[in-house]
């Protein structure tokens, strides 16, 4: 199986196959990254779908000095701070999908309450503290990464993911109580 | 470790990401700090809570429309285009508007200079008209008619003076 580096070198000369395996292989992290930082399906469709179309069109400069995936995370997360400074984000009305799949009628109540906390807390957090805990807390990329990622250093993505963490827990307040 | 050391890297020890070093020294102060260790299970709760938003599946159809316009774009790429060139072109557009700045400047300065020569021609058509009686003046050289005599520039003025009028100065 080509590895990633040797897809998008494909991809450079023209092979358009080469770069739909690469969207097939990480469709799934490009949304869900985009998902988590602007709250809803249509934004997060097109931040993704505009990250593989970017991708494709710097296929020939891309030079392997790092994982493929850092590349397209680092993709995605410029597309979404730029989305964010353009565009108020649009958290309403999107519900997680685990919270409609609960049993019970008080469960689903309970989760939606849960997720529209989380949603207006990440909505008040700083860009960049932002991506810092959609890249740590549900891409669960390692400090290197998110760090390579967001053009910092881990000690930087470390006090990035320490503030928004104290603000997070502001204002999670009996959330995150335990 | 101070207790603002620990508690930065509060994410990294929940994560896994720390040196085995650096994960002794965080429990040993956490053991002794009530202060960090209060941070330490709220980073824990915090991130518990987050990670229990699982946001829904890729939309049904998205590899479909990322290559449609994948192929779009592709499409729309002039073929003479190489492969190497294709990561690093420019829009089409700026390339337009350079293009058109380039014959627009190119346009303008060649009728400056048209304009130039017609002008200068015609200076110099009106002067010979006018019939100067001293044919430096045509030159502009009337401040040469005071030469010293014997010196270059008097040759010259006389040289000129003699094949306008037969005569020397």
């Amino acid at each position: 199986m080509a590895s990633d580096e040797e897809l998008m070198l494909s991809a450079a000369g023209g092979d358009m196959e080469a770069f739909g395996e690469l969207v097939l292989r990480h469709q799934d992290r490009a949304w869900r990254t985009a998902y988590h930082y602007v709250g809803n399906r249509a934004d997060a469709e097109e931040l993704a779908q505009e990250a593989f179309l970017r991708v494709l069109d710097a296929a020939a400069s891309y030079r392997p000095s790092a994982r493929f995936t850092t590349y397209l995370y680092r993709v995605v997360a410029n597309l979404c701070l730029d989305h964010r400074r353009k565009k108020r984000p649009d958290r309403q009305g999107d519900l997680s999908h685990r919270a409609s799949s609960l049993p019970s009628a008080d469960a689903q109540m309970e989760a939606r309450e849960r997720e529209e906390t989380v949603r207006r807390a990440l909505d008040k957090l700083p860009d960049r503290q932002r991506m810092a805990v959609v890249l740590r807390y549900y891409e669960e990329l390692p400090l290197r990464e998110i760090a390579a990622t967001m053009d910092a250093t881990p000690k930087a993505v470390e006090r990035l993911l320490a503030r928004a963490r104290e603000c997070l827990a502001a204002e999670l307040g009996t959330w995150a109580e335990g | 470790m101070l207790c603002a050391d620990v508690q930065d890297k509060l994410d990294g020890y929940l994560g896994g990401d720390l040196e085995p070093e650096t994960r002794g020294a965080i429990e040993a102060h956490v053991r002794g700090c009530s202060i960090c260790a209060q941070a330490l299970n709220q980073a824990g709760r915090v991130r518990a809570v987050l990670r229990q938003c699982i946001p829904p599946p890729v939309p049904q159809g998205f590899y479909e429309r990322v290559m449609a316009r994948a192929h779009e774009r592709r499409r729309l790429e002039p073929v003479w285009l190489t492969a190497s060139q294709r990561g690093r072109r420019v829009p089409v557009i700026w390339r337009a508007a350079v293009a058109a700045g380039l014959i627009v400047g190119l346009a303008i300065g060649a009728l400056m200079a048209t304009d130039l020569r017609q002008q200068a021609v015609q200076e110099t058509l009106l002067a010979v008209e006018v019939g100067e009686p001293d044919a430096t003046s045509v030159y502009g050289l009337d401040y040469f008619a005071s030469a010293p005599t014997g010196s270059l520039v008097g040759a010259f003025v006389s040289l000129v003076s003699f094949e306008e009028t037969g005569e020397r100065r």
